[in-house]
């Protein structure tokens, strides 16, 4: 069984229902309950299971045995005060079980104790519907930890949800996290909205940045009728903030309000950049045969960091872990450099120690990220030393521009002399 | 329990063929959401996509990913991983192929080879959205659901009600 990441479980609030609909009636254990419970222990030999579908334990029992199978659900509902909100007891299957299906007797509690949400008072402010718990609207003090037990003459299952219920002023900490890009067109979406509506085509959303109403002949911003959008063009980090969609819900002849609070990011649209291979940037490198030689494949990656760019060595159109089972060429550790604000990544080949093969040996070394792809061949000769290349070529070049220089010399003063027989003529 | 899904193919070839590993593999940690602003996060096992609000951010899953190398590069092969890329999304086969998370690291997938192939998506890029399709399965692609806490499955009619465009952020 995998752990799910769960939120850390509030500690209950502690608080009765304050609402006269809801009454802390009937505790858990009662002296009757605990009887029965033993004297089913003694008289069944159940063969009771827990069939575990992650999130959820559903346990095979009598139908007077104590439900054991509690879970908490992962999500936590937050609302603000005073809108409506309605708690879903989550409905789950199990291989052939599915419990929606079943007609399964649901019941819910708070805080441990039991909550009546019938009866009472004519226009009750919370009450149950199908497999769902209605606020209507939600008060501070309805904060805390439900539960809904579903159970048939077979299976039962516990779920706990908390719920947390906010001032208006906290909104921000309950708002929701989307991100668009700049220089992009994209859509914020009003989420969580589905069980108050009643005809999507009907819905009409308002939008408000920062509590300002968005206009509706703003052509930056574009919300139609039906949909749960709202359209921005041309995204810039100016629009990033706190935007609120509002819509209305009407029940029992009174206006509600629901809004959701969402919180724009927007990221920079990342630069469209092809890698381009830098080093190796000759065709082949001398090593003496039996010495170590780390041979660098240097790529940049442009200004914006594009450090998804994979790159890697292929020896004869074979990736080098799978030429060199032994591990007598390796790919080393993979650098990633900025310089002078410029990004590079950088990823060794190393021989160690260079065999005669590596000489007939095809090396590439290979870049790709989402814009393009670029391969170099090298290869590697046998040579009087290991040292990179450009280090060996020093003291050639010296070599060649003594030997320029000395030649320049001569010729120099070989046309001098020529010049003057021309000149004699 | 997760010891009743199905094992990865892959495990009965342990990965000690290379003596040497490419220890190397560069993992890549993304977030994946789709156009509709829909976040992934884990429920009974499955990813699921959905608006996930104020503290309920902390349980959004980062993909990461890994290139597939025993396929063509130039279509970008994949394999999709979470929690770390200890586990692995992959494609069944058939008519309706469906998707399923297995305990198999998508390094140990990232050498390839031909039971690699379910895991693996070949990712496209277009106006900075991405696509990714099954390798097993062509013409199917990743997609949400338009309605909100629904897993993730594959289609191969993207319409209203089958999302199949993605942003693809590096975290």
């Amino acid at each position: 069984m995998k752990a799910l990441p769960r939120v850390p479980q509030e500690k209950p609030l502690g608080k009765r229902m304050q609402n006269q609909k809801l009454q802390d009636a009937v505790p858990h254990f009662s002296l009757s309950c605990f009887l029965w419970k033993k004297m089913a222990g003694l008289l069944f030999v159940i063969c009771t299971y827990i069939v575990d579908a992650s999130a959820f334990r559903i346990q095979h029992v009598e139908s007077t045995e104590n439900c054991q199978g509690h879970t908490t659900y992962f999500k936590r509902y937050f609302a603000l005060k005073g809108e409506p909100v309605i708690l879903k007891c989550p409905s789950f299957k199990y291989k052939h079980l599915d419990f929606s299906s079943h007609p399964c007797n649901l019941t819910w509690s708070k805080n441990d104790s039991k909550m009546m949400t019938s009866g009472g008072d004519e226009e009750p402010r919370i009450w149950t519907q199908d497999d769902a718990l209605w606020f209507l609207p939600a008060s501070l003090e309805d904060s805390g930890q439900y539960v809904c037990t579903r159970r048939n003459s077979s299976y039962c299952a516990i779920v706990s949800i908390h719920l947390t219920v906010t001032e208006k002023t906290a909104v921000h900490e309950i708002s929701y996290h989307q991100i668009l890009f700049t220089f992009t067109s994209g859509k914020l979406v009003c989420p969580d909205l589905g069980d108050f509506i009643q005809k999507e085509t009907d819905l009409e959303l308002k939008w408000y940045k920062d509590s300002v109403p968005l206009d509706e002949d703003n052509k930056k911003f574009k919300s139609l009728k039906g949909t749960h959008y709202l359209y921005i063009s041309f995204v810039s980090s100016k629009d990033s903030g706190y935007y609120t969609c509002e819509m209305s819900f009407t029940s029992g002849g009174t206006l509600y309000n629901i809004t959701r609070t969402i919180q724009l990011q927007t990221l920079d649209q990342e630069k469209r950049f092809s890698p381009v291979i830098v080093y190796p940037d000759q065709k082949t490198t001398l090593a003496a045969l039996g010495s170590r030689l780390i041979l660098p494949c240097k790529v940049f990656i442009g200004s914006s960091k594009h450090f998804h760019t994979v790159v890697g060595w292929l020896a004869n159109d074979t990736y080098v872990d799978i030429t060199y089972k032994q591990g007598r060429v390796t790919e080393g550790e993979r650098l990633e450099i900025v310089e002078n604000d410029e990004n590079y990544i950088e990823v060794p080949l190393i021989f160690d120690p260079v065999g005669e093969m590596d000489f007939y040996t095809d090396f590439k070394c290979e870049a790709q990220n989402n814009h393009g792809r670029q391969v170099l061949p090298t290869r590697v000769r046998q040579g009087a030393s290991s040292l990179p290349w450009h280090t060996a070529a020093i003291p050639v070049a010296l070599t060649c521009l003594i030997l320029g220089g000395l030649c320049m010399h001569k010729c120099w003063k070989r046309r001098a002399g020529n010049g003057y027989a021309i000149a004699k003529l | 329990m997760g010891d009743s899904e199905p094992r990865a193919g892959l495990e009965a070839h342990p990965s000690e063929i290379h003596e040497k590993p490419a220890a190397q593999m560069k993992v890549f940690k993304y977030r994946l959401w789709d156009v509709a602003q829909k976040s992934l996060y884990l429920r009974n096992n499955q990813l699921v996509a959905g608006y996930l609000q104020g503290p309920n951010s902390a349980l959004e899953e980062k993909i990461c990913w890994v290139p597939n190398r025993s396929f063509e590069r130039e279509k970008f092969p994949i394999i999709l991983g979470v929690q770390d890329g200890r586990r692995s999304l992959a494609c069944g086969t058939g008519a309706l192929p469906a998707l399923q998370l297995e305990d198999v690291n998508i390094t140990e997938l990232s050498r390839g080879g031909e039971e690699t192939t379910r895991f693996t998506f070949f990712r496209s890029y277009k106006d900075g959205m991405w696509r990714f399709e099954s390798a097993a399965n062509p013409g199917w692609l990743l997609c949400t659901s338009a309605q909100s806490n629904e897993p993730l499955g594959l289609t191969t009619s993207p319409d209203a009600a089958h999302i199949v465009d993605f942003y693809f952020q590096l975290c």
